[in-house]
């Protein structure tokens, strides 16, 4: 029995040797948890630099017990939604590493699974006020011990951006900064803005829909919003109920994979002010000359570049495009087409960029484009991938018509201009397009125009 | 229970009573004939007609009787009785051996014939409004000059024997001008003709001299955009960068070379 005098402190330090080691994790429910209903408790998971891949639970309360928490480095909050099946967003592992590479933050995962992960979504929606009225304590604390509110930073993903909406209302505001993520929709849409996120929750707030005719929120909540493919069906997102659940959530997740490759910076999104999807698609949107030399806003985490432009601006309605996977951005090309047939001619026009067998295609069918002897018609390009330098083009011009006789579209000059780079324009002079003949040719440097 | 089973009953019995009808009807041929040859056939079709109104009062020979179950089945919806009537009606005979359902499928494939034919003589007749002009109206002459360098000619004229005359240079050059706009779309039809002027100092320079006709009507539209100087210079530029860059061959343009007034 003496052995159990030795053996007791042994384990003892084990134990606290071990619980230093662990990690704590994102609560893990299951489908059953949700079935009955979780009630709201929330834990804050830590994650710095010194410890980019293992989170230390926070206490609430006793801030001084935690040294990696340093209260002088701006802190980031990323807040998660709905979680309907209770399983642990996909998307926190790589969003706290990708934050950490970014900047030397303090990321705080907000993990409030116990009250999200919930069959019925309206007792999630009532959880979100008091997950918000508890996150607005502890910041409360942090400004005690010393962070300033300026320097926090609050990502939230569907039902967490209006968490991280009340949070900032709470705080009247003097939050640095709030990132929406395809904002909730249901049971938001059509509130008072002190009931749903809005612009005046922080000193900055940009927002991405993803979703907007489903789960998502449709009108514009921050001093930016952005729409992504005009914010409702994201391209390679199932069109049919047949390919099951995917179907609900992955335009609604696609936001935070959009924003995830903008931390990572695969590629930037130039994103244009526009009133609506159908101009931005006309090219109708693509003067950036507001902005000054930064051009555009791009889409993503380094939207603070233009943060003083912005709020000068007020609201923001912008839009761009995206592949239908990773890497997600497209590279525009602004195409002016005129032509000398006698009579308007109809149709489409798909355009192709070679460069050394990489080809970058570029569909021009969002609607029927009217081409006018002597005018020119200008058609916004966007392809799914950047070619450096263009060696061949192709052009194709169809008009859907089957019985018709084949038209011919009559072109004195095509000229193709890179939205980015300032380069001088391609162009082609004196070509017939017959439909649906793909016809190839080398572009040369326009000349300046004088037509 | 009741009303239904007497209302089963007499529907076969009607069935019954009909396909016997049907019997004398197909089996009385011979009474047809000789009907058909009596004066009676306008005022049997009379009698038909007003039997409804009537109410079958009348006395009727068999196949009026025929007829009147007929009009009456029409308004009974048993289906049986309905599908055999049609059948009956789409056999019966327009003349010699042609039957309804011929005729009524043979104007069905008629339509679509039509169809077709006319939308394959559309697109075979159409005339593309853009390929037709009548180059005797063109009479108002525009002029382009410029110039180019031939960067091979210098270099084969001090190392090579080729002996390229003068004259025989300024033919080849006029004939790849005039080319080049002739088998332009919307240029060839206004182009005249090609004049080359060469000069050879240290390298060989190309004066040219371009005359185009327009129509009078249109003129300013046509000075401004087709015959406009972007367009005669680019078409001629384009062409010679189409070239392969790295050509030695003797009639090789620069295209940095060109330029036009």
């Amino acid at each position: 029995m003496f052995l159990w005098q030795y053996l007791t402190p042994l384990l003892l330090i084990a134990a606290q040797i071990c619980k230093v080691q662990t990690c704590d994790e994102f609560t893990d429910l299951n489908f059953g948890h949700a079935f009955i209903g979780t009630s709201i408790s929330i834990r804050l998971l830590l994650y710095t630099r010194e410890n980019g891949t293992c989170g230390t639970l926070l206490s609430h309360t006793n801030l001084s017990a935690h040294p990696q928490f340093k209260l002088s480095r701006p802190t980031t909050f990323a807040i998660h939604g709905y979680r309907p099946t209770g399983s642990p967003p996909v998307w926190v592992g790589n969003i706290t590493e990708l934050l950490l590479y970014r900047k030397d933050v303090n990321v705080i995962v907000v993990d409030w699974n116990h009250g999200a992960a919930n069959v019925n979504y309206f007792k999630a929606v009532e959880n979100t006020h008091k997950a918000a009225a508890n996150l607005t304590a502890f910041i409360k604390r942090m400004q005690e011990h010393g962070a300033s509110l300026s320097s926090i930073h609050l990502i939230g993903v569907s039902l967490g951006a209006h968490i991280s909406g009340f949070v900032g209302a709470n705080l009247n505001g003097a939050i640095g900064r709030i990132t929406a993520l395809d904002p909730a929709g249901p049971q938001f849409t059509g509130t008072a803005p002190e009931d749903r996120l809005d612009s005046k929750d922080a000193q900055f707030v940009d927002v991405l829909h993803t979703d907007i005719d489903a789960l998502g929120f449709r009108e514009p909540l921050g001093h930016i919003d952005f729409y992504a493919n005009g914010g409702t069906d994201q391209p390679g997102c199932p069109k049919t109920i047949f390919s099951g659940g995917s179907y609900f959530k992955c335009d609604h997740q696609r936001s935070v994979l959009l924003y995830l490759e903008s931390l990572n910076q695969t590629c930037a999104s130039r994103a244009f002010p526009c009133s609506s999807y159908s101009e931005f698609l006309d090219g109708n949107c693509l003067n950036c000359d507001r902005f000054g030399a930064a051009g555009c806003p791009v889409f993503g985490y380094d939207i603070t570049m233009w943060k003083d432009i912005l709020l000068k601006l007020g609201h923001t309605k912008t839009y761009f495009t995206t592949t239908t996977k990773s890497p997600f951005c497209m590279s525009g090309y602004r195409v002016d087409v005129m032509i000398w047939n006698k009579d308007i001619r109809w149709g489409y026009i798909t355009v192709k960029l070679h460069y050394k067998g990489t080809e970058a295609v570029a569909t021009i069918d969002h609607k029927s484009l009217k081409f006018q002897k002597y005018t020119e018609t200008r058609l916004f390009a966007q392809f799914d991938k950047d070619i450096p330098s263009v060696h061949k083009v192709s052009l194709k011009f169809s008009n859907g018509n089957v019985f018709k006789p084949k038209y011919k579209l009559r072109v004195l000059r095509i000229r193709l201009t890179h939205l980015e780079r300032k380069e001088r324009p391609l162009c082609r002079y004196d070509i017939v397009l017959e439909e649906k003949r793909e016809v190839t040719f080398r572009p040369i440097p326009c000349e300046e125009s004088n037509f | 229970m009741d009303p239904v089973l007497p209302l089963y009953t007499r529907n076969g019995n009607d069935g019954g009573s009909y396909s016997s009808s049907e019997w004398v009807a197909t089996g009385n041929g011979d009474g047809g004939v000789a009907y058909r040859n009596s004066e009676e056939t306008e005022r049997d079709n009379l009698l038909t007609v007003q039997v409804p109104a009537g109410n079958g009062e009348m006395t009727l020979s068999g196949h009026e009787v025929e007829a009147q179950r007929n009009l009456a089945n029409t308004h009974t919806p048993r289906e049986i009785s309905a599908t055999s009537r049609v059948k009956r009606e789409l056999s019966e005979i327009v003349f010699c051996r042609v039957r309804l359902w011929m005729v009524i499928i043979s104007i069905f494939v008629l339509i679509v014939v039509v169809i077709i034919i006319s939308m394959v003589v559309c697109s075979a007749i159409h005339e593309d409004p853009d390929e037709k002009f009548d180059p005797s109206l063109f009479k108002v002459p525009l002029f382009f000059n410029g110039s180019f360098q031939l960067s091979n000619m210098a270099f084969e004229e001090e190392h090579s024997t080729l002996n390229y005359s003068s004259d025989a240079l300024t033919a080849d050059l006029q004939e790849k001008l005039a080319d080049i706009y002739r088998s332009s779309p919307a240029l060839g039809r206004y182009f005249s003709k090609a004049e080359i002027h060469v000069l050879r100092n240290s390298s060989v320079i190309a004066d040219y001299h371009l005359t185009f006709l327009m129509p009078e009507e249109q003129q300013d539209q046509l000075r401004n955009f087709t015959l406009s100087r972007e367009m005669v210079y680019n078409v001629f530029r384009q062409f010679l960068y189409d070239q392969e860059p790295d050509s030695s061959e003797l009639l090789y343009i620069d295209p940095l070379s060109l330029n036009m007034s």
